[in-house]
């Protein structure tokens, strides 16, 4: 089933505007490229960077 | 008038300030005078504020004329981008949707600022919430690049990188969470430093992505910035990313030797697609500092290859987060580009989202390896020469990139893993200040500062100076 971004937009109740839609899709393209740079094996063995412990970042 | 004053860096004003040969009236009517002479042109201020600030700097000579002289900041005129809060003053974010929000308190950097008798002159345009990098604001008028009026100035951070070229401020401060200091103060021809994540407190600071924003001094000068960063270090219970760390004596830090120094290079990601004049000039550099002594290693960072993708998941992300809101109510509010980068921050996945934090990590580890055999990494600022105002590409070596995938490429990644980043012109080429990046490690500003001090001595820019504010 084809991905329509711009519906996933409208179902967020975003209004977008009809010169956007063809940008958008040019511009997700150019991210579907970004992603493949993505190494999914090297990222299995990393904590994430967030921290939620209080004052966590002050330790 | 002369603006013989208006020239001049904090450095070389505060002590003729402090011994009373120059009066702060006088230096502010110069800045002024300098602004009502270019911003007609330039438009690199939102507001002025003339009699406020006139008021303020014959108090700051009064003080001193007393014998209260507060430091090297007092006296000094100073206008700071329109997105830091002012206690009962308005604060637009270059924006129409809070085109009338007046800020019930001040910000912490603005409060320090208050402190140390710095005489304000007025609110700096910028990209509309400071979410692109070319300042031609919709609702404020585009701001142009003092070099070349017809080109950009870089941005977001634009009206701070055009004032201080043009000498219409003495110093800024501007805002980074991508490249926003870096990227003008590269097109403006001055120092722009984005300091640690955490060492400057973003209390009272518009965000536009949290885990990514930096303020950070814009200036004439390597000792001016070191100044101010100094200054405007600190921890701040009221930023919940502020980090405790003791703020050093920056500017006591400046002095050291080209035979000390071990330089980084990372060939692969940082010299990849750069315009041939900018890449040049930054290699001169480099092989100068060679010639007086440092050592050039290569260095090799993998994850650099992600970075894009981290950087873009987690900017337009962070972005749509905070305007969500006002995207749905009233989009059309929102200039054409911002609203169309919220719209996209709309579409990514959480999962995209955490891969990108989990990139972050793997990017601070492989940076933190690479400080532990250099001190500095150089790069250049940006791959490309300042694009004409208007042009959504920019020409690198006879090939037509998109600007926006380029003109975060070489900064980005600081602020990802948070590593103090400064930019230091060192040439013109074709009319057009070229701007070189130094890297350090976390909480070492000192190392970014003594390496930029080393090239600021090559005097690269002597005789070179922006067609308007000579």
């Amino acid at each position: 089933m084809a991905f329509d971004i711009h519906e996933v937009l409208e179902r967020k109740g975003i209004n977008v505007p009809d010169h956007h839609k063809e940008m958008l899709t040019g511009q997700m393209a150019g991210f579907e490229e970004l992603r493949k740079t993505v190494n999914q094996e090297q990222l299995k063995d990393l904590d994430m960077a967030l921290t939620h412990i209080p004052g966590g970042e002050q330790k | 008038m002369s603006n013989e004053l208006a020239q001049k860096s904090i450095g070389e004003l505060a002590p003729l300030i402090q011994s009373k040969q120059v009066s702060p009236v006088e230096l502010t009517e110069q800045v002024l005078a300098n602004v009502d002479l270019y911003d007609g042109e330039i438009n690199a201020y939102i507001t002025v504020q003339k009699e406020q600030a006139l008021e303020a700097a014959a108090q700051a000579e009064q003080e001193i004329q007393s014998g209260n002289y507060r430091g090297a900041l007092h006296g000094i005129p100073m206008a700071l981008k329109d997105i830091l809060y002012f206690k009962d003053e308005k604060a637009t974010m270059g924006s129409s949707i809070h085109s009338e929000f007046v800020a019930d308190f001040d910000a912490t950097v603005v409060s320090k600022l208050k402190m140390s008798g710095v005489t304000f002159t007025g609110k700096l345009n910028m990209h509309e919430y400071a979410w692109g990098a070319t300042t031609t604001n919709p609702h404020f008028g585009p701001c142009k690049n003092p070099w070349d009026l017809t080109k950009i100035p870089g941005g977001s951070s634009g009206g701070s990188g055009a004032a201080v070229a043009s000498h219409m401020s003495i110093a800024s401060l501007g805002t980074d969470t991508g490249g926003s200091i870096r990227i003008p103060a590269s097109s403006c021809g001055i120092i722009g430093l984005k300091p640690t994540h955490g060492r400057i407190s973003k209390y009272g600071c518009f965000p536009l992505a949290w885990s990514l924003d930096h303020i950070g001094p814009m200036t004439k000068t390597v000792y001016d910035a070191a100044l101010l960063l100094e200054l405007l270090s600190g921890y701040d219970p009221k930023d919940p990313t502020s980090i405790d760390r003791p703020a050093k004596n920056f500017s006591g830090l400046l002095e050291s030797d080209a035979k000390d120094l071990v330089i980084g290079i990372e060939e692969e990601y940082f010299f990849k697609n750069v315009d041939s004049r900018v890449d040049e000039q930054v290699r001169h550099v480099l092989k100068q500092l060679e010639d007086e002594g440092a050592v050039i290693k290569p260095v090799s960072i993998p994850s650099l290859k992600q970075a894009e993708f981290a950087e873009l998941v987690t900017i337009t992300t962070e972005a749509s987060a905070v305007h969500h809101a006002n995207l749905l109510k009233s989009p059309e509010k929102f200039g054409e580009d911002v609203r169309f980068l919220l719209e996209v921050g709309e579409l990514m996945s959480g999962v995209d989202y955490v891969q990108s934090q989990q990139i972050r990590r793997k990017l601070d580890l492989e940076f933190a390896a690479a400080f532990e055999s250099v001190d500095v990494l150089i790069s250049p600022t940006l791959p490309f020469l300042s694009p004409p105002i208007g042009s959504q590409t920019v020409d690198v070596n006879g090939q037509e990139l998109s600007f926006l995938d380029e003109v975060i490429r070489f900064t980005g990644p600081g602020n990802l893993t948070g590593l103090p980043a400064l930019s230091i012109p060192v040439g013109v080429k074709d009319g057009l200040p070229v701007g070189l990046q130094i890297m350090g490690p976390a909480f070492e500003e000192e190392k970014v500062l003594r390496a930029a001090a080393l090239i600021e001595r090559m005097e690269l820019m002597k005789g070179h100076a922006p067609t308007l504010g000579k």
